[in-house]
């Protein structure tokens, strides 16, 4: 009975769990990867900046106009200091303001993750993929055996926080379920946020364990490591480098999942795309390579929406022929997703051409926001995707369908030659 | 324009060229008195007694009295710009003269690219301080007669308080017994042959003139221009001289007629040639290339030593009468060669038509004694150094001479984008291989690139030094003969 | 007669002229410009061989932007016609051309008849004096192979495609003789090509003797991947090597490309106030002291581009009262590839104070600088029209020409190199070292990871 309760007391978070297949997550994946998108495209070719009628919100869809939202930091903020407060995760840097908190928190990272480290990244990422793909014969689920695994990887050896085995699966699934949260919408709810405290219980413990571990034994092949080991907690705190890290892999694990299995599902649904990625594979052609893995995603992006809240009165389409005026405390959503098919801007939006200028693929953000772990991200792509493409992935013929889970694509099967 | 409009007791001899029968030639280069208009033109006025002429020789005299044998001491007189002024030609007159002749080649070497070794700086003193104020070029038909003349010159410059910047004693080559072929006995030149120091027959290439063509036989306009009809015409005369229509149907603007008709425009240059370092450089690249270095040298010039252009088989009449068509790969006769270079004629697009501008009447004559094959300059220039009782400048080299009319769109185009450029004959920023500039830290050291029949189809010459420099030069403008009668009668100046 | 036409540091140079039109008439010559570019393509104008870019636009006076209430509209009794063109060699030599070659003249003379008081392309020297007058001096200009002309390009254009070809046909159970006779044959091919050397220099590593084969130094700039594996997708070939900065490295656009003509005239600011005006100016000299190279390298679309600030458009000669401006310009005009947005987005994110010093201050420039997206509306509200354009290689991407250029100065280093071995080399270690050669200069070897 006691063993029972503790099983019960212990049962961990899962996002699988809580999503499971059915008509529920049909209609999600239904609303995430059809209908929105769907809505996004009929109001981009009709208004691009729709003031909703009777409420304090306005859909921006267009090209430009996408652009001019994210790049107006100081009348455009982000609205995420409530959720982020509610999961203790304050000093997460896509939530702050362009202040100096902001910088403070940017140049920290930056600093500590430095882009001299891509070297060791990648390789991390190679060997961890290589020894994966020795080991799992023709069959592979890309998501769970393949991306998870590398980058609770680089998690483990590069950032310097081990993840207990026994904790990997919860600690994934809190994290892609903490950070859908964080970007989830301006209202909370209260089962929102019962999930996203469950979510995030099964991180920060890992965390803080870590930096427990580190800060006794120092281990300077690592970003932590390296934290104590060289004395930066003067000038960037523990609680500065507990929120960076977070930020790190919050905003890491659950795009790095989300963005292999859309930019798979791309290839897989169109030859030309799949040809040239393997060919580019192949070929050794890293640079080539990525420009198609970073194109396929422009054309099944991560996620359909992003939040911003007009801080006082202002107006969108400065240097444009059409102004729409917005007042203080307005909510814009904001689709990047719909903005990097906006036929006005980008020629021939549906097609698959990896030789487009790179400025119109948005995948990463547009100026403040810009992902911080870019050079990370690049890694995981071009590394994982190279050796799987050297093998020529189709969709496994016993599961042909992926199973997504929420937003996240969840279980993607493979056959490789 | 009927030929009779073309005054040929008004132009300078040498616009006809004096040629081989005047193989004998005294060059002074004279500086004026400054302030004193009245002594210079009479120091002109007697030199003419002097030597038994009464004005500058012209084409008709020429033409008439060259063959009779008291007929002696033919000469003609340009000025540079400080020259005209210093004979008191009114500012505004010397004003309406062209920009390039004011400033003088010293001051626009960049555009000719005498830079480096051929810079100013390094060229003959009078030249390089720029002391020349005016050229007297007196022909002889023996040495004796040219050393006559110098004394002459000689004379009035003191009598007149006058002083000679320079000197230079130029003599026609002739091939006669001296072998200068460099290992095919064949290629040597026949007899009797005006040759340059390089051991080619020279003085072939010159365009007819239109209204200018020599007394005897019609010519057939050989070397002129193509028109519609794929036949040769002469190019026109104001190409060539003030006051008559150019090829654009224009009479170029220039100076009042007073002083600018039937005159032009002389660029003299001062080129020497370094014998030895052709021969060198042509016996090693011809072995790499499996060929004798008298072929090689022929493809790098663009004509046989004997004058026939490469292109012609069997050889031709005259040597003048050819055009490329056939040959735009520059298989046969190279495009980068210095005769093609020179003169495109049809190689550019639309026939001659973008080359009938560009043409110039060469009038050079060689200066220093050739280089039989199995010597060395240095050798020959002692020889000759003891014999001439020190000539402070010894070698051997042309006194380049160009007649045209804009120095701008003639001389110094061929020698901006044709000789020292190559992109017009698909040459790229190759120079010309045998009178190319090479400017120091330039992209890549001069080099041709020859299409061949061989195996490899191609030969590449890398690495061609310098053979020509300047050593020094000016342009002066050769006045029309009543011109200069008026100049010499004070009537366009104000003192 | 001396001309005074600026020239730059580069072998092709700009030429921007501004005539004006009778108003009533212009719409003539817009009908003509549209329907030169459907007919004829312009042939005469390749064939000339040293135009590399040029554009007839039609510019109603109704045309010049109007950005806003502080800038008085500008008011003209006639419309205007802008030639802009980017040529080699001698500016007369250009201009004699239009009137020499018979063909050339008849197109000069029915583009150009609608101008006020156009002489005519003869007499030469009224018309080179009418181009004279009407003719705008470039302040900046940029060339993205500056050392190179028409035929340079021309001839490597040649020399990758010939290469290309033989690299495809390349197989490996290739006997040594079979691919000897199939080497000569591609070496006597590209002979007449070879001499046109490109102006750039071979990009490879210094030599201890000349026994050593040429190998790279650094990065190269073409490659493509091994003949079996190639893809035939959206472009038979890509290049690979990264180019200057991590976001702008990437633009290939091979094989489908299709160029854009930017013409931009913004007004700075209204006359007679100049201190805008001279801002720019001063900004211009430090663009010409390398900056301006330097940000419009990180372009690599760019293939030409010119500065110019137009204080007034001269009226027709003896015509008094057609109108003047109101307001100072900066007149940009750009040939690129692919589109002008992303042109933009690109030199933006190059040097987004280039862009602020350039338009920054200029009238009607929006206030809020953070996006390349200002930018763009700017310009596109500055934009005039073009409606005859001239590329010479309307297909190549100045990153495709660049890339052919050194290939062309590569492979000629190779070729002087190889006679010099000839004695001491087999048949077989010819096709050793070709294939070495091609590795390292054509297909570029891996990417470093």
């Amino acid at each position: 009975m006691a063993t029972k309760l503790r099983e019960a007391e212990v049962a961990h978070f899962s996002l699988e769990g809580r999503n499971p297949p059915g008509p529920r997550q049909a209609l999600t994946s239904l609303v995430l990867n059809r209908l929105i998108p769907g809505g996004m495209s009929v109001l981009r070719r009709v208004r691009p900046v729709w003031k909703v009628p009777g409420r304090d919100l306005v859909v921006v869809t267009g090209f430009d106009a996408v652009q001019e939202v994210f790049s107006r930091q100081h009348d455009f903020e982000v609205p995420y200091e409530e959720r982020v407060e509610l999961i203790h995760f304050d000093g997460f840097l896509l939530a702050l303001q362009d202040t100096d908190e902001y910088h403070k928190m940017h140049d920290g990272i930056t600093q500590l993750f430095c882009p001299d480290d891509t070297g060791q990244v990648k390789s991390i990422i190679r060997d961890t993929t290589a020894d994966i793909l020795a080991g799992r014969g023709r069959d592979l689920d890309l998501i769970q055996d393949l991306v998870k695994p590398v980058v609770l990887a680089v998690v483990e050896q590069y950032y310097g926080v081990p993840v207990p085995e026994a904790l990997a699966q919860p600690f994934f699934d809190g994290n892609l379920a903490s950070s859908g949260f964080v970007f989830a919408g301006p209202r909370i709810t209260a089962k929102q946020a019962a999930i996203a405290r469950a979510a995030v219980a099964e991180v920060w413990p890992v965390i803080d364990a870590a930096m427990d571990a580190a800060r006794r034994s120092p281990n300077r092949a690592t970003v932590l490591g390296r934290y104590y080991a060289e004395g930066h907690q003067e000038a960037f705190p523990e609680p500065s480098m507990r929120s960076a890290l977070m930020t790190m892999i919050g905003g890491f694990l659950p795009p790095a999942t989300n963005a292999s299995g859309r930019i798979m599902e791309v290839l897989l649904g169109r030859t030309e795309a799949m040809r040239f990625a393997v060919d580019a594979a192949r070929a050794d052609q890293d640079t080539v390579l990525l420009d198609g893995l970073l194109e396929a995603l422009r054309l099944d992006y991560i996620i359909p929406l992003l939040w911003r809240r007009a801080a006082h009165d202002t107006c969108v389409g400065e240097g444009a022929r059409r102004l729409t005026a917005i007042r203080k405390g307005t909510t814009l959503i904001v689709s990047l997703q719909s903005a990097m098919l906006d036929g006005r801007r980008v020629r021939h939006p549906k097609r698959f051409d990896p030789y487009r200028s790179p400025s119109v693929r948005m995948v990463y953000g547009h100026q403040f926001h810009y992902c911080i772990g870019e050079a990370i991200a690049n890694a995981v792509l071009v590394d994982v995707f190279k050796p799987l493409l050297k093998r020529a992935p189709r969709r496994s013929p016993a599961q042909s369908r992926t199973t997504w889970v929420g937003d996240y694509p969840w279980h993607l099967w493979l056959r490789l030659d | 324009m009927s030929d009779s409009a073309v005054e040929h007791f008004d132009i300078q001899a040498m616009l006809r060229g004096f040629g081989t029968t005047w193989p004998w030639a005294v060059f002074l280069y004279g500086t004026f008195a400054a302030g004193n208009p009245k002594v210079n033109r009479e120091f002109l006025r007697d030199v003419a007694t002097a030597l038994g002429r009464g004005t500058p020789t012209c084409v008709s005299e020429l033409d008439e009295r060259g063959a009779d044998p008291d007929f002696h001491n033919p000469f003609n007189v340009a000025f540079t710009y400080p020259g005209l002024s210093k004979l008191g030609i009114a500012p505004d007159v010397r004003g309406s003269f062209a920009p390039e002749f004011v400033q003088g080649m010293r001051v626009r070497a960049a555009t000719n690219s005498d830079l480096g070794r051929s810079a100013p700086e390094c060229w003959e003193p009078w030249w390089r301080d720029g002391t020349v104020d005016f050229w007297i070029g007196v022909y002889a038909r023996s040495s004796d007669e040219q050393l006559g003349q110098r004394e002459t010159l000689e004379d009035q410059l003191q009598s007149h308080g006058l002083r000679a910047a320079g000197w230079d004693m130029p003599t026609v080559c002739f091939s006669d017994d001296t072998e200068v072929w460099i290992d095919d006995p064949e290629r040597q030149p026949g007899p009797q042959k005006a040759l340059e120091h390089f051991g080619f027959e020279d003085g072939i290439g010159n365009p007819p003139v239109k209204g200018l063509a020599p007394a005897g036989p019609a010519g057939t306009g050989a070397g002129g221009k193509r028109d519609k009809a794929g036949q040769w015409q002469p190019i026109a005369a104001g190409e060539f001289l003030y006051g008559h229509l150019d090829e654009i149907g224009e009479i170029p603007p220039g100076p009042p007629p007073g002083i600018a008709a039937n005159g032009t425009y002389m660029v003299l240059r001062k080129l020497s040639q370094d014998v030895d370092t052709f021969r060198a450089y042509l016996l090693e690249w011809a072995e790499h290339h499996e060929t004798s270095a008298d072929a090689l040298a022929e493809k790098l010039v663009g004509r046989q030593r004997n004058g026939q252009p490469l292109v012609a088989d069997p050889p031709l009449g005259d040597r003048n009468d050819f055009v490329y068509a056939g040959d735009d790969q520059g298989k046969i006769c190279p495009l980068g060669s210095h005769v093609r270079r020179a003169n495109p004629r049809d190689t550019l697009n639309f026939g001659t038509l973008l080359v009938d501008r560009h043409r110039i009447l060469r009038r050079g004559i060689p200066y220093g004694t050739l280089v039989p094959r199995e010597k060395k300059q240095a050798d020959v220039n002692k020889m000759a150094d003891a014999n001439d009782g020190g000539d402070p400048y010894p070698g051997q080299g042309l006194l380049f001479i160009a007649l045209n009319i804009d120095i701008r769109r003639q001389f110094e185009f061929i020698q901006s984008q044709w000789v020292n450029q190559g992109n017009d004959l698909n040459q790229g920023s190759d120079r010309d291989p045998i009178v190319g500039g090479h400017r120091p830290g330039h992209l890549v050291h001069n080099r041709i690139v020859l299409v061949t029949d061989a195996e490899q189809g191609v030969a590449v010459c890398p690495d061609i030094p310098a053979f020509v420099e300047t050593r020094g030069g000016d342009y002066f403008f050769l006045p029309g003969v009543r011109a200069y009668q008026s100049i010499l009668e004070g009537h366009l100046s104000r003192g | 007669m001396e001309v005074t036409v600026r020239r730059f540091p580069t072998e092709s140079q700009p030429l921007t002229n501004i005539a004006p039109v009778k108003r009533g008439m212009s719409w003539v010559s817009w009908a003509l410009l549209r329907a030169m570019r459907s007919i004829s393509k312009l042939e005469m104008a390749r064939q000339l061989e040293f135009i590399h870019f040029a554009r007839w636009q039609r510019v109603r006076w109704r045309d010049l932007p109007h950005l806003g209430p502080a800038q008085p509209r500008e008011h003209f009794k006639n419309d205007f016609f802008l030639f802009a063109t980017n040529y080699n060699g001698d500016w007369d030599q250009y201009i004699d051309s239009f009137a020499r070659v018979p063909r050339i003249e008849r197109g000069m003379w029915w583009l150009w008849r609608f101008s006020r008081g156009y002489p005519g392309p003869l007499p030469i020297r009224t018309f080179k004096d009418w181009i004279r007058y009407h003719t705008y001096a470039e302040r900046f200009y940029y060339s993205a192979y500056p050392r190179s002309t028409v035929r340079n390009i021309a001839a490597a254009l040649a020399v990758k495609h010939e290469l290309d070809r033989f690299v495809d046909e390349s197989f490996p159970t290739e006997t040594t003789a079979e691919f000897k006779a199939r080497y000569l044959r591609m070496v006597r091919q590209l002979a007449p090509c070879l001499g046109s050397a490109p102006g750039v220099r071979p990009t490879t590593a210094p030599r201890t003797s000349p026994e050593e084969p040429p190998t790279p130094a650094g990065a190269v700039t073409v490659g493509r991947t091994p003949a079996p594996t190639r893809a035939r997708l959206l472009g038979p070939r890509w290049s690979t090597a990264p180019l200057v900065g991590p976001v702008l490295g990437r633009l290939a656009g091979q094989g489908h490309n299709s160029q854009s003509y930017l013409t931009a005239m913004s007004p700075i600011e209204v006359k007679p106030a100049h201190a805008v005006t001279d801002a720019i100016i001063d900004f211009i000299d430090e663009l010409n002291r390398g900056r301006g190279f330097e940000s419009f390298a990180k372009c690599p679309m760019l293939h030409m581009a010119r500065i110019l600030i137009i204080d007034d458009l001269r009226p027709a000669l003896g015509v008094a009262g057609a109108g003047s401006l109101k307001s100072n310009y900066l007149l940009f005009i750009a040939d690129v590839d692919g589109s002008v947005d992303d042109f933009l987005d690109a030199l933006y994110t190059a040097d987004p104070e280039l862009v602020d010093r350039l338009w920054g201050s200029c009238l009607g420039y929006p206030s809020d600088r953070g996006s390349p997206v200002f930018l763009r509306r700017y310009i596109e509200r500055c934009r005039l029209r073009t409606h005859l354009p001239f590329a010479a290689f309307p297909r190549e991407t100045a990153r495709e020409v660049r890339g052919a250029l050194e290939l062309h100065a590569n492979l000629l280093e190779w070729i002087a190199w190889v006679p010099m071995q000839k004695k001491k080399m087999t048949d077989a270690q010819l096709k050793s070292a070709w294939e070495d050669w091609v590795n390292r200069f054509v297909l570029g070897g891996a990417e470093h990871r």
